[in-house]
């Protein structure tokens, strides 16, 4: 199974590099760096939810608060079959609903995100009025470490603590890196462990590429009977997959010309 | 003596209203971000599900309160004017206004109201900000009845509100519901016409006397619904009258004089103008709003004398 799944992860990387290729834009490094998160939720069977029915009322809820990494979620949606591949051809071209950024015009696309820091308040609401309405469903909510930078990030943390949101998963996408620096040479975050757990949450942090690993945290979080909210450090790469994309600022949001193309495509296969 | 009919101040109208509708209507979510009311304390005691204290934190209340929307909440959120408008401005454009989730905004201590505390409680660009970002209706009720039937209307929208709510006792304006819920209200159709939103209708029957008292024919309009504002409609009643004054305690470039300057031009009307309200610079000193209104020259008796010779000047 998980030989299917890294071979999923290569292809919707694969989708990543064309995207951002042919439309000359979109965030190539975010989007590598939470594909492996991505296909452990939804390919790896951890997240409850029906592309035929994309408003499903008993789905759990995914909010990409990352909305920058839309090439990545793109692909998943259109290869789970949300919506045709054949879409993505459109991605940032006149009359597109594919931007840069998250468009909830999209199936599969729980709410438009952009601008940092908004979705972890978004999945607060949703998680605390699903407990108010006795549903079950959990929300999950991707987060990249740069939102940690956000005020409002830390005032929703507060909030998840305080309700004890136990229907609440936070999975940050830990690359280091934002769009000009290293996370840790500009304003350091760390230990954002040690943070995320003083706010009252059941932190685990895990390899954000290790699919095997990501599936177990996935499964064991299910099976834990707490009462706190729940965050996943998953520690990644920014620009996974390319070596010369892989740990570098530059590819935050570049383009590779045709030479660079070519040399990621040929890692990637 | 009784200053209205339920001898009551607006707040504790509006609160009580929104107790009614959300002992009825379990969704009817109500957040603040630690600014109370007297009349507040009764929806918390008994509507104990239906109330969070959110602490200082007007973006996660509106994250908040988008995300309740989702799952079918009617969630209203609270604080004082500048801080759940502006603070959290972006959330209010991206995860209110772009999706078009009915939340409800109010915001409290409307224009010069919080005076004495100085320009960081006072909201004087509130209105202009906010008439910018699309799919938000703007009411702004003036006396007990129009900050009932705000908390109605909201309660009934499928889209984002904001409601403007002032602070303290305020005459009955014998507006009825039907009346308000066009949007405005217009008494008498000739001569000058004073346009006017908020609290500030309460100062217009004073000038009008006054002027009345110098022959000269006044009629008025109170604007209840800022956004979306019935310009066609308001075109068609102001190009009967001979001069237009607009009134209104809030930044005068974007407000409701703006509006009716947009309707102007864009219905090709040859009416003059003269615009009232605060001018472009923030007050160094304070004191109480009657005092601080003199200070951005929006006190009756400078209202009064200005729009008189104002008037001859034109009328020459």
């Amino acid at each position: 199974m998980n030989i299917n799944l890294t071979d999923k992860s290569k292809q919707i990387r694969k989708s990543v590099l064309d995207i951002v290729f042919n439309s000359k834009s979109g965030h190539i490094g975010g989007s590598l760096s939470c594909v492996d998160i991505l296909v452990s939720l939804f390919y790896g069977k951890n997240l409850k939810f029906d592309p035929k029915q994309p408003n499903l009322k008993n789905r759990d809820r995914l909010i990409i608060s990352k909305g920058h990494a839309s090439a990545a979620f793109y692909s998943i949606l259109s290869s789970l079959g949300y919506f045709n591949k054949k879409e993505l051809e459109t991605y940032c071209k006149n009359n597109t609903r594919l931007a840069t950024h998250l468009n909830k015009d999209v199936p599969g696309v729980e709410f438009d995100t952009g601008s940092l820091g908004h979705g972890l308040g978004i999945g607060c609401g949703l998680a605390y009025s699903a407990r108010l309405n006795k549903e079950k469903y959990k929300t999950y909510v991707l987060i990249s470490d740069g939102e940690l930078y956000e005020g409002s990030t830390w005032e929703a943390l507060l909030f998840a603590n305080n309700f004890k949101l136990n229907n609440l998963i936070i999975i940050v996408d830990r690359n280091k890196q934002i769009v000009m620096d290293k996370t840790e040479d500009c304003m350091i975050l760390d230990p954002v462990a040690d943070k995320l757990r003083s706010f009252g949450f059941n932190t685990i942090e895990t390899d954000g590429h290790s699919i095997k690993k990501l599936n177990e945290v996935f499964k064991k979080i299910k099976k834990l009977k707490n009462i706190k909210p729940t965050a996943i450090i998953a520690n990644t790469i920014k620009g996974k997959g390319v070596s010369f994309m892989e740990g570098n600022v530059k590819w935050h949001h570049s383009v590779p010309n045709q030479e660079e193309y070519e040399k990621a495509k040929a890692e990637l296969d | 003596m009784k200053i209205n009919k339920d001898n009551t101040d607006i707040m504790t109208a509006f609160f009580s209203q929104l107790e009614k509708i959300a002992k009825k209507d379990k969704n009817v979510i109500f957040l603040t971000a630690d600014h109370g009311a007297w009349a507040l304390a009764k929806f918390k005691k008994n509507l104990k599900n239906q109330y969070i204290n959110m602490g200082i934190s007007e973006q996660n209340m509106v994250s908040v309160a988008a995300g309740m929307a989702l799952n079918k909440k009617k969630v209203f959120i609270f604080s004082i004017t500048p801080f759940v408008t502006q603070r959290c401005l972006e959330q209010i454009k991206i995860d209110l206004c772009f999706p078009c989730l009915p939340v409800t905004i109010v915001g409290n201590g409307s224009s010069l109201t919080y005076a004495s505390h100085g320009t960081s409680h006072q909201a004087m660009e509130d209105i202009p900000i906010m008439r910018s970002l699309p799919n938000l209706k703007i009411i702004n009720p003036a006396d007990n009845n129009s900050a009932k039937l705000s908390v109605d209307l909201a309660y009934q929208s499928n889209q984002p509100v904001y409601i403007k709510l002032d602070k303290g006792f305020f005459k009955d304006l014998n507006f009825s519901r039907q009346e308000l819920s066009k949007g405005f209200v217009k008494r008498n159709n000739k001569g000058v016409c004073i346009i006017t939103t908020g609290s500030m209708i309460h100062e217009i029957s004073e000038i009008k006397k006054y002027l009345e008292k110098n022959k000269i024919k006044v009629s008025t309009i109170y604007i209840y619904l800022i956004k979306p504002l019935n310009k066609k409609k308001i075109a068609n009643l102001i190009k009967k009258n001979s001069t237009l004054i607009t009134i209104e305690e809030q930044h005068v470039d974007g407000g409701i004089g703006s509006q009716i300057c947009e309707i102007i031009s864009d219905y090709n009307l040859k009416i003059p103008i003269k615009r009232y309200g605060i001018k472009d610079f923030y007050s160094k000193r304070y004191g109480d709003r009657n005092w601080l209104r003199k200070v951005y020259n929006l006190d009756v008796e400078f209202l009064k004398k200005n729009i008189l010779s104002w008037l001859k000047k034109i009328n020459k």
